[in-house]
C-alpha cells in the first residue's frame, strides 16, 4: 500500500475518533439538559397535584367534621389512601395532637429539598372552624422516583442508540469517503498507466463528482502541458538542426514551417516584414519581421516561447550571416589585393571561386562546403604576396630559379593563413590547389587520392581561368580547347569527377569567363 | 488524562441516571382500630366541651340536667378510650373533635343529638372490627349510653316542639 495511502487513512481515523468525542459531548450535554428539564417539569407538576389534592380533601374533610361524619371522616381518608397510589397518610391535627392519623410511610423520610429519592412530601391546608384544625396530606414520592427514573432510562437508551447510529453513519461516510479519496489517491498515482480514465469510467457522488472532475480537469492540464513541452523540445532540436543549414532568415522560416505545423497543428506560418503584416495577428521576432501563426491551438504562453525560440534562432542567423559577409568581404578584399599585385591576374580569385562553386554544384556538393570552397579559391593565390613583384610581373618567360620561386606562393600561402582558425578549413586548397593526380605537382607531388577533393575542384577551376586569360606571353585559349585539354588529361593531372563535372558546367564556366573580362592566374 | 480513562469517567458518571431507583410501598399502616377509638375519644372530648357550652348558654334547669348527665357519661367513655389504646399500646389523642354551637336552644339540642347519632354510627363501626372483640363490653355499653343520651335528647327536643320548654 503506498504511504500516502497509509497518511490518508490515519488522518481519517483521527477525524472519527474527535467527531465521535464531541458528539458524544454534544449528546451528554444534551441529555443533561433535557434530564433536568425532566426533573423539574415533572416535579413541579407533582408539587401542583398534591397541593391541589390536599385543597380538595381538606374541603371535603371540613364539612365531614362540621356534621360528626366521624365514620364518612375516617372511611373517605382511608378510601383515599387506598385508591390514590401517591397518597400514604392523612393527618388531622388539632393543637398538635392527631384528631385522626392514618399513614403508611414505613420504610419513608420526610422530603427534604431532593424529591428524586423514596420519601414524602407533606402538603399542608387549615382548616378554620371552632377549633383550628390542621389537614396534613402525605404523598409518595416513589412514584415520582420511578417516573423519572424510567424517563431517564428512556432517554439515555434514546441518547446512546442516537450516537451509536450517528457514529455507524459517520463511521460509513468516513468508510466510503476513504474508500473513494483513495481510490482518487491511487488513480493519481497510477495516472500514467490510464489512472485518470479510469476515474471518468467511475459513477461518483454528486458531492463528489466536482472534485473528481477538478483533478481530471488538472491532469489532463499536466498532460497538455507535458506533450506541449515535449513538442517544444522536438521543436527546438528542429531549430538546432536547421539553424546551421539556414542561409538566412527567410530561409530559416520556410524550413520551420514544416515542423511547425507537424508539431503544434498549424495551418500555415508566415513571416512578414515591418508595416506589410497586415491586421493579422502577428507576433515580432524582431523589429522588422513579424511572425503569423494561423489556425493553430496554442496556449499563449506555449507562442510566447515558440517566439523566443524563433527570435534567438533569427538573431543567431542574422550574427552568422552578418560575420559571414563580414569574412567574405573581408576575403573578397585579400583575393584583389592578390590579384592587384599584377596588372594580368586582376578578377583572376574571383573567377576561380566562381568556377569552382559551379563544378561543386555539379558534383553535388553541400552548401557549407561549397561556401568553403568560395572562400578558398578566392584566397588560393594568397601566397603570391611571399613572391616579389618584379618575378609575378615579368612579362617574360621565367627563368628555372624564378619558377622555383613561384611554386613557393602555396608554402606562402599556409604560412599567411595559418595563425588564422577560421581559415584552417581553406588551407588544403591553397596548399595543394598546384598539387596533380600523377605526383607531378607541388609543393609535396601528391597522389590524386591524396589531394583533397576541393584542392582538385580549385585546381581544374584555377587551369580554365588562366588558360582561357590572356598573357603577356600568349593569347587566351578558347575554353572549348580548355576543356579538351583537360580530358586528355585526365587521371594524368586532373581528378576525372572534377573535369566531368566541369565540362557539365561547361555554358554556366563560359558566362563566368565572359562576363568578368579575360583576365588570369599562375 | 487518556483518552480511555476520561471515556470511562464519563460513562461511570451516566450510571446513576440510566438506573433508576426502583422502590417498593410499605406495607404497615395504622391499625382501624386504634384511629376509630382515637376519633371516638376525640368526639368525646368535643362532646364534653359541647355540652358545657350549651348547659351554660341554655337556661332551662330540667335540660342543663339532662346535658351534664351526659357529659359525664362522656368523661367516663372517653377515660376508658384512652385506657383501651394505652392497654393496646397506641398513643390516645388528646384533640377535641370540633365542637359546634349555636343560638337557641332547638338549634342547641339539634346538635347534640346530630353528635350523639355519629357517635352510635362510630361505635357501631368500631364492634364490626375484630380488635373490639375484647372491649365489646365497653364499647358495647358506650354505644347503649349514646343511645340513651340521644333518647334524652329527642325527648327534650319533643318538649321544645311542643312548648312545653
Amino acid at each position: 500500500m503506498p504511504l500516502k495511502t497509509v497518511r490518508f487513512k490515519s488522518l481519517l481515523g483521527k477525524i472519527f475518533l474527535s467527531t465521535a468525542f464531541v458528539f458524544l459531548l454534544s449528546l451528554f450535554s444534551v441529555y443533561s439538559g433535557a434530564s433536568f428539564l425532566i426533573k423539574e417539569s415533572i416535579e413541579n407538576n407533582f408539587k401542583r397535584k398534591a397541593r391541589a389534592e390536599t385543597e380538595l380533601l381538606a374541603s371535603y374533610i371540613n364539612s365531614l367534621i362540621k356534621n360528626y361524619n366521624y365514620t364518612a371522616a375516617y372511611t373517605v381518608i382511608n378510601q383515599t389512601i387506598r385508591e390514590d397510589p401517591d397518597i400514604v397518610g392523612v393527618r388531622i391535627r388539632e393543637f398538635s395532637s392527631n384528631l385522626i392519623d392514618i399513614s403508611n410511610i414505613k420504610g419513608l423520610k420526610k422530603c427534604k429539598n431532593n424529591l428524586l429519592q423514596p420519601c414524602y412530601y407533606v402538603v399542608k391546608a387549615t382548616l378554620n372552624g371552632t377549633l383550628p384544625v390542621e389537614v396534613k396530606v402525605l404523598f409518595s414520592t416513589r412514584n415520582l422516583v420511578n417516573l423519572i427514573g424510567y424517563l431517564r432510562k428512556l432517554l439515555t437508551y434514546f441518547v446512546l442508540l442516537l450516537f451509536l447510529l450517528s457514529e455507524f453513519t459517520i463511521f460509513i461516510i468516513i468508510k466510503d469517503a476513504n474508500r473513494l479519496i483513495n481510490k482518487i489517491v491511487t488513480a493519481i498515482e497510477n495516472w500514467k498507466k490510464g489512472g485518470i480514465e479510469e476515474l471518468e469510467e467511475e459513477k461518483w457522488s454528486p458531492e463528489l463528482e466536482n472534485l473528481v472532475s477538478k483533478v481530471i480537469e488538472m491532469y489532463k492540464e499536466l498532460q497538455r502541458e507535458r506533450k506541449l513541452d515535449y513538442q517544444l523540445l522536438l521543436f527546438t532540436e528542429e531549430v538546432l538542426n536547421i539553424l546551421p543549414v539556414s542561409k538566412n532568415e527567410e530561409d530559416f522560416i520556410e524550413r520551420i514551417v514544416a515542423p511547425l505545423k507537424a508539431l503544434f497543428g498549424f495551418k500555415n506560418v508566415r513571416l512578414c516584414r515591418k508595416d506589410e503584416c497586415g491586421k493579422e495577428k502577428f507576433l515580432t521576432v524582431t523589429p522588422e519581421l513579424k511572425l503569423i501563426f494561423i489556425d493553430g491551438n496554442v496556449p499563449k504562453t506555449v507562442l510566447r516561447t515558440l517566439k523566443n525560440i524563433i527570435s534567438g534562432a533569427l538573431t543567431v542567423i542574422k550574427e552568422k550571416r552578418e560575420k559571414e559577409e563580414l569574412l567574405f568581404g573581408a576575403v573578397k578584399a585579400l583575393a584583389n589585393a592578390i590579384d592587384a599585385t599584377s596588372s594580368w591576374t586582376r578578377g583572376h580569385s574571383e573567377k576561380v571561386a566562381e568556377i569552382s562553386v559551379e563544378i561543386g554544384k555539379a558534383l553535388d556538393l553541400p552548401e557549407e562546403l561549397l561556401e568553403k570552397l568560395r572562400l578558398g579559391a578566392l584566397l588560393h593565390d594568397i601566397g603570391k604576396l611571399g613572391i616579389p613583384p618584379e618575378i609575378i610581373n615579368k612579362p617574360e618567360k621565367l627563368t628555372s630559379e624564378e619558377y622555383e620561386e613561384i611554386k613557393e606562393h602555396p608554402i606562402w600561402g599556409y604560412r599567411i593563413l595559418k595563425p588564422v582558425k577560421a581559415f584552417a578549413d581553406i588551407i588544403p586548397m591553397v596548399l595543394y590547389h598546384h598539387e596533380r593526380c600523377d605526383g607531378s605537382g607541388y609543393p609535396e607531388g601528391l597522389k590524386c587520392s591524396q589531394i583533397p577533393l576541393l584542392a582538385k575542384i580549385v585546381a581544374v577551376a584555377d587551369v580554365i581561368e588562366a588558360m582561357t586569360a590572356e598573357r603577356p606571353y600568349k593569347k587566351p585559349q578558347p575554353l572549348e580547347v580548355v576543356l579538351e585539354y583537360l580530358k586528355a588529361e585526365v587521371g594524368k593531372k586532373f581528378s576525372p569527377e572534377v573535369v566531368e563535372a566541369a565540362v557539365e558546367k561547361a555554358e554556366e564556366i563560359r558566362r563566368i569567363i565572359e562576363r568578368n573580362g579575360r583576365g588570369g592566374g599562375i | 488524562m487518556k483518552r480511555r480513562n476520561f471515556l470511562k469517567l464519563v460513562f461511570g458518571s451516566l450510571v446513576p441516571f440510566v438506573v433508576p431507583v426502583f422502590s417498593k410501598p410499605a406495607q404497615a399502616a395504622t391499625p382501624a382500630f386504634v384511629s376509630l377509638c382515637n376519633i371516638a375519644i376525640a368526639h368525646e372530648y368535643g362532646a364534653i366541651v359541647q355540652y358545657i357550652n350549651h348547659s351554660g348558654l341554655i337556661t332551662d334547669k330540667r335540660v342543663k340536667e339532662v346535658l351534664d348527665r351526659n357529659m359525664r357519661d362522656e368523661i367516663i367513655h372517653a377515660r376508658r378510650l384512652t385506657e383501651i389504646l394505652v392497654k393496646e399500646g397506641a398513643t390516645p389523642t388528646i384533640a377535641v373533635w370540633p365542637p359546634q354551637t349555636g343560638k337557641g336552644i332547638k338549634k342547641l339540642i339539634e346538635e347534640d343529638i346530630e353528635g350523639e347519632n355519629a357517635a352510635i354510627k362510630l361505635y357501631s363501626q368500631i364492634l364490626e372490627l375484630s380488635e373490639a372483640k375484647r372491649y365489646k363490653d365497653d364499647i358495647y355499653s358506650f354505644l347503649k349510653r349514646e343511645e340513651t343520651h340521644r333518647s334524652r335528647l329527642v325527648e327534650i327536643l319533643g318538649a321544645i316542639k311542643n312548648g312545653k320548654i
